[in-house]
């Protein structure tokens, strides 16, 4: 196992990890982040993102949601504080192995010109394969199950620079899938998407946490976010609520956050957000 | 029918010249070669003269097209080349320094070393000059390389001529040619040309992975920094060894790989070693117009590439403005 093989102190996390059970989730311990000459964007996040939920997390522009997904990610260090994945801190995972386990589809996904969208999906099975390891039937196959769970099965010849925006972003999704990751990490998933599509990736976030997978989506729309287990609410870096979305959308904290007012209304168990 | 391509370049080259030859006897002589027992003046033309010569323009076409297809791939810049990035002028200044400055060692241990520092050098410093807070632009990319290209050019040719009594024949050497090819060059040549081949395909998924741009990369798994470097050490040590055989030859690496793209997708598992063999048919063929087309005045094969390559460069830089 990574990190196993590291000194005393590295042995002691993990075994402090196991005990209270976030050695099974990826979690961030009072993380702080500024970009290079800038202010600094997330300022002290506590969060964990355990197995089997789905965390939703909002706020207003600027409030530091996508870089709390990147240093999740790896894809950003923290200045401080420390990222920890099943009770080793992160960046002590080579790329490779932390690539098996942390998906992430971003906010604007480059998709290389030229390249078939099967192609694309398969390069979600370049942290199982050595360089000069092609792909087997195995990989074949989960490449086509996720490309038919995203509903791109129908374009996996088409050049991908043909593709719509809510089409492209279902590709990346699908490579996401195909990384078989433990956790996937989503960043405003349903933004270039339509109606049907915004819905169906909801439902497939919901089933994926169901099935195990810890799943975290930085969603703009209060109203997606009420379906997750867990809502993380962040303004200007920090975390100021945590919880239950019928606990943490509350009239009085989204008018002091947002900065406008909503009415709260009950769906069954559901808060609904209407904006006044 | 890339190979077919290369066999029938390679076939031509070796029949055509001051001396034409008909196809069986050019088989006849490579037959009888491989038996060592050469029979007349054809025989001796064929092996002795121009086999050596196509087979290194051969190599270095190959190597030139590996290294083009590694640049674009780590800079994911079409235009990116190892004459553009400068990484072929900074070797060519080496490698002059090193012959007219240098202790007469062997080639392996001075010219070559002298030549991929210098390159692997102007290559860190165009980088560095073109960032701008953490991107690579395209422009300030190629304006970078060129310019400090063309002062480490002109340096050559002052190293040159200033110590012009020691330095006869490098005239050709400068623009690029295979009049002087022998054996040597050869075995110093084809071992790195075919390892910078294996590295290639070997790396082909991360070539790929880049495409996707690096936090993309990183994220399914590739040390993108590592990766990049070594590559590009990579790229420029082929550069370098070929420079210091047979002087600078651009565009070949711009144009092999980019054609290929057109023919044959941008995937590298296939854009690597196509890129080497159309490399090496692209430079067997204009090496031979180099020696036939002005026959007997030889043009330097540097001449003929640019010739070729430059329009090319201008159409491609147009044609990339065009989307954005």
């Amino acid at each position: 196992m990574i990190g196993s093989g590291g000194d005393g102190r590295d042995v002691a996390t993990c075994r402090a990890g196991d005990a209270d059970g976030s050695g099974e989730a990826l979690a961030l311990h009072d993380v702080r982040f500024a970009y290079p000459s800038g202010p600094e964007v997330v300022r002290g996040a506590s969060a964990r993102f355990p197995r089997g939920r789905l965390v939703g997390i909002v706020g207003p522009n600027g409030a530091g949601k996508s870089s709390l997904i990147g240093l999740a990610s790896g894809v950003l260090t923290p200045s401080a504080g420390d990222v920890v994945l099943e009770g080793t801190p992160l960046r002590r995972f080579g790329r490779r192995p932390a690539a098996r386990r942390i998906a992430v589809v971003p906010q604007r996904a480059e998709l290389p010109a030229g390249f078939s969208v099967r192609s694309v999906v398969a390069m979600g099975r370049a942290p199982y394969l050595g360089f000069f390891g092609s792909q087997r039937a195995h990989d074949v196959a989960i490449c086509e199950t996720a490309m038919r769970r995203t509903d791109v099965w129908r374009f996996r010849d088409t050049p991908v620079q043909r593709l719509s925006g809510g089409e492209a972003q279902r590709v990346v999704l699908a490579r996401a899938l195909a990384q078989e990751p433990t956790w996937l990490l989503l960043d405003e998933p349903t933004t270039h998407l339509d109606l049907r599509f915004q819905a169906e990736v909801l439902d497939r976030a919901v089933a994926a946490a169901r099935s195990g997978l810890g799943v975290v989506a930085v969603l703009h729309d209060l109203n997606h976010a009420a379906r997750c287990d867990t809502v993380l609410m962040l303004d200007q870096g920090r975390i100021v609520a945590e919880g239950p979305p019928s606990e943490v959308f509350d009239e009085e904290r989204v008018r002091r956050v947002f900065g406008t007012r909503v009415r709260i209304v009950r769906d069954g168990d559901r808060p609904v957000v209407v904006p006044s | 029918m890339s190979a077919v391509a290369l066999a029938v370049t390679v076939a031509g080259a070796l029949a055509i010249g001051s001396v034409p030859l008909a196809p069986g006897e050019v088989l006849g002589a490579l037959v009888r070669g491989v038996g060592g027992r050469l029979d007349g003046v054809h025989d001796t033309i064929v092996w002795h003269v121009r086999l050596p010569r196509v087979l290194l323009a051969a190599t270095v076409g190959a190597g030139l097209a590996l290294a083009g297809s590694a640049f674009q791939a780590v800079f994911r810049n079409p235009l990116a080349d190892p004459y553009l990035l400068g990484a072929a002028s900074g070797a060519g200044f080496g490698a002059a320094v090193a012959m007219v400055y240098g202790a007469s060692l062997p080639w392996t241990v001075q010219v070559m070393p002298a030549a991929f520092v210098a390159a692997l050098a102007t290559v860190a410093a165009v980088v560095l000059l073109a960032r701008r807070g953490g991107r690579l632009p395209i422009v300030s990319l190629i304006l970078a390389g060129v310019v400090l290209g063309s002062s480490l050019s002109a340096g050559t040719s002052f190293v040159m001529l200033a110590a012009r009594e020691r330095t006869a024949g490098v005239l050709s050497w400068l623009l690029g040619s295979f009049a002087y090819a022998d054996a040597a060059d050869l075995a110093r040549l084809v071992p790195l040309v075919l390892a910078a081949l294996i590295g290639g395909v070997w790396a082909h998924r991360g070539f790929d992975l880049l495409q996707a741009g690096e936090p993309a990369a990183r994220l399914l798994g590739l040390p993108v920094e590592r990766f990049k470097w070594t590559v590009v050490a990579g790229a420029t040590l082929v550069t370098a060894a070929a420079v210091a055989a047979v002087g600078v030859i651009g565009f070949v690496g711009l144009i092999v790989p980019h054609a290929v793209r057109l023919a044959f997708g941008p995937e590298h598992h296939r854009l690597v070693p196509l890129s080497a063999l159309w490399g090496a048919a692209f430079l067997v063929a204009a090496d031979l117009a180099a020696r036939t087309v002005l026959a007997p005045v030889e043009i330097p094969v540097g001449v003929v590439t640019a010739l070729i390559g430059g329009p090319f460069f201008l159409l491609l830089l147009r044609r990339g403005r065009e989307p954005a």
